[in-house]
């Protein structure tokens, strides 16, 4: 079956039989790559045997690097029996993500969807429902994939080629610190970290840019670095660190539980210093749709009316503004504040973020009912 | 500023790039700008304690050449030690005597008021005082002419590679260097890089990462099974040489880039068999100069075997109470000394068998694992949080050793993959009697070993600018 859309969420199977599976959607683009890739190798073995000297030296321990990078990183196979010996617990939410994008890049995948939804876990249990049975549908979502990563992926989400796309958020999403730590893990930027570093030239930003800055760039020229949480983790599975450290499996948590947490996350972690460059990031995000004349439409997200502190609706009325100041900006983005498509209760949600499925397929409904009237 | 941070990696960076631009005299005048911005960054306040201890060692230096009374020389002689042992005193080990005496008072039932001092340790204090007395104590001696530029004496107190954590360098070795221009050559940088490379990688590698199964072992007194005590300490003797030998090998290195040469502090302290090679193997710097210093000056072998054995427990009690200001650090220097006492009583009296081939290779492999083991009981000791928990850990390693836990594979797991390469390279190393230089590995290993070195590094490394453990003597 081929991969409609990209979401971690929709891969969860067993081992051999899902790893022969999943090469049968790999791509024709990625065989041919990595044929040409092995061909380059073999090229460079070569010429490395003609050397001599300390060239040669050198030559050989360059080739062992990009034999290993090839070996570990470079190919689908690789991905396919990392996805399916590491999971969520072993490594991490974002880091199982990435792990499954990893295969899902170079799987064939459906273009030309009429929506695509993209967002994080929370957009998932909104459109997951609804996007596995409507193919005009799409989705891209990762855990805590936020504003900055919109951009990271912006060529990804971009080749989905879809008429429109769907962004869920709230102030949960923009007044929340970026997630830096997770910027190393996207895909390759190469000169695009220029424009981003500019992009994100606000204070909160470049308080810690230093590290940051090494961090991508050695992540860039090493994706060894970048991607060490898998080796780690394959190493921390065989060794049982999992057990012998007590760590809890964050898959595992029971929902009451998860909704302490998520309370007390959306009750600490908001402030409104991050507004104003998270808000700069998803404008230049929109800027980047509207040069690909894709057109955007901002659902102002939801979370669990347990949450909603006075400062967490000071802060919304804020970002609310803020998603209606782009919308009047941009003639292609057009904004659904709160309670447009449904009015969500406490019980609605599973947790302090998600929603339960039949909440978010109803609300999806009524959504695209809106938006294709004529579809519908 | 630590050597595993990007600040440092920018600040050697501009400073080595100044530094190939100027002339010799310059070069002295910008590394002492670098030294002190180097200590500075930590905190500023306490380079007043370097720039004093700079000026009393330079001037007690030129004074106690300069005469020839004994009275005067034996004044200034007491000026620079009494400056420097009382900044130490002070900073380190003020708050440890006047915690004990209070304790002490009480015990007796005597109302003594808390007197403590509210301040942080100087970084590297124990390692520069050190350092400048060795200078004023060799013109002393008369083994050492004074230095007559002060910029190059407060360069060889300040030097910012070696400063805060050793190698402790003597002037009759780094005050040349200092003097005279330096010429950077190719093996120079060769070693230079290799140094650096094997350095992070004991840091950032290997004493990093076992330091997070030291921590846990060391956290949970009382629930640790005998065999995660164990492991705990085994943990402990890769970590504590990663993070020393680490640093000692950048500094050395660092320096190397600029010409210099600095003292060996590291040999194959794990592939010994006597506790007298071990002082031989490790922080060689430290242990040199006490035995120069101390040992030496109080008597050293001569006058009989019962003072040479009070002089070596002297000795090695006072370099455990370097170590740190607690009870621990001074019963593991008493271990130390004691070990030695007992080496040189068995010495004289154990029967010997000459053994050659394999037989004499096993043999030599049971003496390494029993030193090796010999060392870590040191080290339990001197890791535990109290003497308390040193004590029950070893109970539970003697008489618990096979009590069940989780824990126990993972640890082994992580001891074995985070030190093989050390004990391999160490191996290589022993083997040429060249612990400097890469060279020192057979040339078809040589690359690929940078390669794994390398790789490890980046996918294993922790990257979290961790304090070196030595910056807390």
């Amino acid at each position: 079956m081929a991969l409609m859309s990209f979401s971690i969420f929709s891969f969860n199977g067993s081992l051999l039989g899902k790893l022969v599976t999943r090469l049968g959607n790999v791509s024709d683009g990625c065989w041919i790559r990595l044929c040409l890739t092995l061909l380059g190798l073999l090229l460079g073995w070569w010429i490395v045997r003609k050397l001599r000297g300390n060239i040669r030296t050198i030559g050989v321990a360059f080739m062992i690097v990009m034999t290993l990078r090839v070996a570990l990183l470079g190919n689908p196979i690789s991905w396919m029996v990392y996805r399916t010996l590491l999971s969520t617990d072993d490594v991490g939410w974002r880091q199982n993500s990435v792990i499954a994008y990893g295969i899902a890049k170079d799987a064939k995948h459906r273009t030309g969807f009429r929506n695509l939804a993209v967002g994080s876990s929370q957009v998932e249990a909104l459109f997951g429902r609804y996007a596995r049975k409507h193919r005009d549908m799409g989705m891209f979502s990762m855990p805590g994939l936020g504003p900055i990563d919109y951009l990271l992926y912006k060529d990804h989400i971009a080749a989905r080629e879809p008429d429109r796309i769907l962004l869920y958020l709230s102030e949960s999403d923009l007044a929340r610190r970026p997630a830096f730590s997770a910027a190393k893990l996207g895909p390759p930027q190469r000169g695009y970290w220029v424009t981003l570093f500019r992009e994100l030239g606000y204070r909160a930003f470049w308080k810690d840019a230093g590290g940051i800055l090494a961090e991508i760039f050695v992540a860039e020229v090493l994706p060894e670095y970048k991607y060490s949480f898998v080796f780690r983790g394959l190493w921390d599975k065989a060794i049982g660190a999992r057990k012998a450290l007590g760590k809890v499996e964050v898959t595992n948590i029971p929902d009451d539980k998860l909704l302490e947490i998520h309370l007390k996350r959306l009750a600490t972690t908001l402030a409104e210093e991050n507004i104003e460059g998270q808000v700069a990031v998803v404008r230049t995000f929109i800027r980047f749709c509207e040069e690909k004349g894709i057109s955007v439409v901002l659902l102002e997200g939801e979370y669990n009316p347990l949450a909603l502190s006075e400062e967490n609706l000071r802060l919304n009325r804020i970002t609310r503004a803020r998603l209606e100041g782009l919308a009047d900006q941009c003639p292609h983005v057009t904004f659904f504040p709160r309670n447009t498509f449904a009015r969500f209760g406490t019980s609605d949600f599973r947790d302090g973020y998600h929603l339960e499925k039949d909440a978010g397929y109803a609300y999806v409904e009524r959504l695209v009912a809106h938006l294709d009237p004529a579809g519908s | 500023m630590l050597f595993n941070s990007l600040e440092f990696v920018g600040f050697f960076i501009l400073v080595y790039f100044l530094y190939r631009l100027l002339n010799h005299r310059w070069q002295n005048r910008m590394l002492l700008l670098a030294s002190y911005w180097f200590y500075g960054s930590w905190n500023w306040k306490f380079l007043s304690l370097i720039i004093i201890s700079t000026i009393v060692d330079f001037f007690c230096g030129r004074g106690i050449h300069g005469t020839e009374d004994p009275k005067r020389r034996k004044l200034l002689m007491s000026l620079s030690v009494t400056a420097n042992l009382g900044m130490l005193g002070i900073f380190k080990y003020f708050n440890f005597f006047s915690d004990n005496f209070e304790t002490l008072a009480a015990s007796f039932g005597w109302r003594v008021d808390d007197v403590t001092l509210n301040v942080v340790l100087p970084v590297g204090i124990s390692f520069y005082t050190f350092q400048t007395l060795s200078y004023t104590i060799d013109i002393f001696r008369r083994k050492l002419q004074p230095e007559r530029n002060f910029i190059n004496f407060a360069l060889f107190v300040a030097f910012f590679p070696q400063l805060v954590a050793g190698p402790i360098e003597r002037a009759s070795r780094l005050l040349p260097q200092v003097r005279a221009p330096r010429r950077i050559t190719g093996e120079g940088i060769r070693q230079g890089l290799w140094l650096i490379c094997w350095g992070y990688f004991l840091k950032v590698l290997v004493a990093d990462n076992l330091g997070k199964v030291v921590e846990r072992v060391f956290a949970t007194e009382g629930l640790s099974s005998g065999a995660e005590a164990l492991l705990g300490v085994y943990a402990f003797a890769f970590q504590v040489f990663g993070d020393f030998a680490g640093y000692s090998n950048i500094a050395i290195g660092v320096a190397s880039l600029m010409g210099f040469n600095l003292t060996t502090n590291f040999l194959f302290p794990y592939l010994i068999t006597k506790p007298s090679e071990f002082w031989k193997n490790w922080h060689l710097s430290l242990s040199s100069w006490l035995r120069d210093y101390l040992y030496i000056s109080l008597g050293g072998s001569r006058g009989g075997k019962w003072r040479t054995y009070r002089n070596l427990f002297l000795t090695m009690l006072l370099g455990g109470l370097w170590h740190g200001a607690d009870w621990n650090s001074v019963a593991w220097g008493a271990y130390c000394g004691a070990i030695l006492v007992v080496e040189r009583v068995l010495h004289a009296g154990l029967p010997r068998f000459p053994l050659t081939g394999i037989a004499a290779r096993i043999w030599f492999g049971i003496r390494v694992v029993f030193m090796f083991h010999v060392t870590c009981l040191g080290y339990l000791i001197f890791r535990s949080q109290s003497l308390g928990q040193a004590w029950h850990m070893l109970g539970r390693i003697l008489f618990h050793l096979a009590a069940p836990s989780d824990a126990w594979a993972y640890y082994l797991g992580q001891i074995i993959f985070h030190s093989w390469l050390v004990l391999m390279v160490q191996l290589f190393q022993a083997r040429s009697g060249d612990v400097r230089t890469v060279g020192a590995i057979p040339a078809p290993l040589r690359f690929p070993l940078l390669v794994v070195v390398i790789y490890l590094m980046v996918i294993w490394g922790e990257y979290g600018a961790h304090e070196f453990f030595y910056f807390q003597f």
